[in-house]
């Protein structure tokens, strides 16, 4: 039995895709066929219409260059991203999307780029980057495990929950042993990996706000390689 | 004191060389290590009164091995003493060492080296390059060099130290195309002209390139893979130049593919017959072919030296295994992946593969690569095994690819249990590391081009 269509909305497939971003909307997609749901998964580029309220949003990390290409189109749109999200849209934003959909981004050279604003969080970049294997912890996720590469520094306003707290690795800034941010039903965090493949609790997470449902509703999948990947990064 | 340090740092690198020989092994990076360990700029120094008839660098993310084999048949099909770093040892230390185990120099010597993107700058600054190939730009390994952008940038801070030097470009890739657009450089351009070529479906290794004079972005008539491919802007600020040399005709044979060539000026096509299969193997030739162009050799010399059997470490070599016949393709990015795919792995395949991911500092230590890759896309009606160090990395992407795999840690007890069942053949798929374990286990002599 098929059920109603779920929609993934894509930002900036093709200027916001780095280090394997674009497996954590595979990993989704293919979660909810496996459970039977049909996915239909909405591009979005600079220059398109974005009307359709979507099921679950995703949105990349890119590289400078491709930050550039988009800031318009994201400016355009950011009032719409922002009640969506606001409203408890499933929504996850790896990096550059984490940090453009905070309140602004300040570059290398003291420029100011404007995010969305829904997350209360700002970031500015540093010259050293934060690269290595990283581990959290979290009540809603458990452990947490991915890569990280990045010279932005982000810091949550207070009041802010983090996605979880560094056990291994940099984290949001290097100093305060946060990561990433759990506000609503959107994660935003600087984990590569990509970091749905190997956690897939928070594939399931967002899936189960997406359908607004509870995780124990969520038919159970067999993932047999995912211990094993997962156990090469906390022996480290 | 820095000279001092400098010729004692050589002196030191050298007695490592011999003593590694005497010890019956081949070194490739530990006496050029050496010498930077004890010296400041030991290759600067080496370098300075040498002289050589030409001196070629070769780098880029894929295709540099093997487009540096193919030149140094070329040169020695014309005469050449050739002093290379064979071994795809490319990081300064490589580029030393190959220089201290190899002293010929003069007007039969040339000095023809692969080079790692990141050395470039270092490299340029010793060697004064009179020739310069660029093969193309991909993500390859960004935990060490960050972003795609940060690649090409280094490389144009390489060719500033060399403005001197002749490129030897790639048409068809923007970000290379970018690194010609100097004030006076002599460039030679090299492309392929393959409508029915088309890149994989699920190919996301590209990066979107845009316009370097306006930013307007890139649209493409024909996508080869990746951004490589026939490009112009949107706005008509910047395009894909026309090629030199062009590759028009692409036949394939039993393990092997002719390839024809079109050169600017010249009325009748080259036609290039090579054991070297894929797509990625008709640019590695075409560039070989532009920069014996560029030395003035004569073509039919030229073409004869590329028809040679040219296997580069790891790329298309083949062994043999309890009897069985097993092929080494080295992985090490997407595209690269993505190559190896499009060339050995569509519709008819039946053959076995063995995919051996590592994850040392050599290999990249992020493995969120394999995500780039278009697993999708691989076919085969063989078992698909997965090995090494990241194995179930590997086996949780075929998972989500839809295809079925089985997981062997051990690399040497994958290749055991592979071969055990007799085919035509298997393929190995090794990132750089698993293929210099898998090779020495194998105790394979470690032979470069001839």
């Amino acid at each position: 039995m098929s059920r109603s269509k779920i929609s993934i909305l894509y930002l900036y497939p093709y200027e916001m895709n780095t280090y394997g971003d674009w497996g954590n909307v595979l990993v989704l997609q293919k979660r909810l066929e496996w459970r039977d749901y049909a996915v239909e998964v909405i591009e979005h580029r600079p220059g398109d219409k974005l009307t359709k309220r979507p099921d679950i949003i995703f949105f990349g990390g890119g590289q400078d260059s491709g930050q550039g290409l988009i800031l318009s189109d994201l400016n355009k749109h950011a009032r719409r991203l922002h009640d969506w999200i606001n409203d408890g849209v499933a929504t996850l934003a790896i990096c550059g999307g984490y940090q453009l959909l905070g309140h602004e981004f300040i570059t290398a050279t003291g420029e100011s780029l404007e995010g969305v604003g829904v997350f209360d969080i700002t970031t500015r970049a540093e010259s050293g980057r934060l690269i290595g294997n990283v581990v959290l912890t979290s009540d809603e996720f458990g452990t947490v495990v991915g890569f990280e590469n990045h010279s932005g520094r982000t810091y949550l306003q207070s009041g802010m929950k983090s996605f979880g707290g560094v056990e291994k690795g940099g984290g949001n800034n290097g100093e305060d042993k946060k990561e990433g941010i759990l506000y609503k039903s959107a994660i935003g965090t600087y984990l590569h990996g990509p970091l749905l493949p190997k956690n897939p609790q928070v594939a399931d997470w967002l899936i189960a706000r997406a359908l607004g449902v509870s995780n124990k509703e969520l038919v159970q999948l067999s993932d047999r390689f995912v211990d094993q990947a997962r156990a090469v990064i906390t022996a480290r | 004191m820095k000279r001092l340090r400098n010729s004692l740092g050589i002196a030191a690198g050298k007695a490592t060389g011999r003593t590694m020989k005497i010890l019956g092994r081949t070194s490739t990076a530990l006496p050029g290590y050496v010498a930077e360990r004890i010296g400041n700029e030991p290759l600067k120094h080496y370098l300075h009164n040498r002289k050589y008839a030409k001196t070629i660098l070769v780098t880029g993310t894929n295709g540099k091995t093997t487009t540096t084999m193919l030149i140094a048949s070329v040169l020695r099909a014309a005469g050449y003493e050739v002093v290379n770093n064979g071994s795809g040892s490319n990081l300064t230390r490589g580029v030393l060492t190959a220089l201290l185990n190899d002293a010929r120099e003069g007007d039969k010597s040339t000095l023809l080296l692969e080079v790692d993107e990141a050395s470039m700058p270092a490299v340029c600054a010793a060697t004064k390059p009179d020739i310069i190939v660029v093969s193309n730009i991909f993500r390859d390994q960004l935990d060490r060099y960050g972003e795609v952008d940060t690649t090409r940038k280094l490389l144009e801070k390489a060719l500033d130290l060399a403005p001197e030097a002749e490129l030897v470009l790639c048409a068809d890739d923007p970000h290379v195309v970018r690194l010609g657009s100097g004030e006076g450089r002599s460039v030679t351009y090299f492309g392929l002209n393959a409508p029915g070529l088309k890149a994989l479906s699920h190919d996301h290794a590209g990066d979107v390139p845009v316009s370097p004079i306006t930013g307007s972005p890139l649209t493409y008539t024909h996508r080869y893979f990746g951004h490589v491919g026939k490009y112009q802007a949107e706005d008509g600020s910047f395009k894909r130049p026309s090629p030199d040399a062009s590759v028009e005709i692409i036949t394939n044979e039993q393990s092997a593919q002719i390839v024809t060539l079109k050169l600017r000026g010249v009325e009748h096509p080259v036609v290039i017959r090579s054991g070297l299969i894929g797509t990625y193997n008709t640019y590695n030739l075409a560039a070989a072919l532009a920069v014996g162009m560029s030395c003035g050799l004569d073509m039919s010399l030229i073409v004869e030296a590329l028809q040679q059997k040219n296997t580069a470490f790891g790329r298309q070599e083949t062994v043999y295994f309890q009897g069985q016949r097993c092929q080494f393709l080295l992985i090490k990015n997407p595209t690269g992946f993505n190559q190896v795919i499009q060339s050995f792995f569509q519709k008819q395949a039946t053959a076995p593969v063995l995919i051996v991911i590592n994850d040392n500092f050599a290999d990249g230590k992020d493995v969120s690569w394999l995500w780039d890759a278009a697993l999708e896309d691989l076919s085969t009606t063989g078992r698909i095994v997965v090995s090494g160090s990241r194995a179930y990395d590997m086996a949780l992407r075929l998972e989500y690819a839809g295809k079925d795999c089985e997981v062997i840690e051990d690399p040497m007890e994958a290749l055991r249990e592979i071969t055990a069942e007799s085919v035509d053949e298997v393929f190995i798929l090794p990132t750089y590391t698993a293929l210099l374990d898998l090779r020495k286990q194998l105790s394979l002599k470690l032979e470069h081009s001839v």
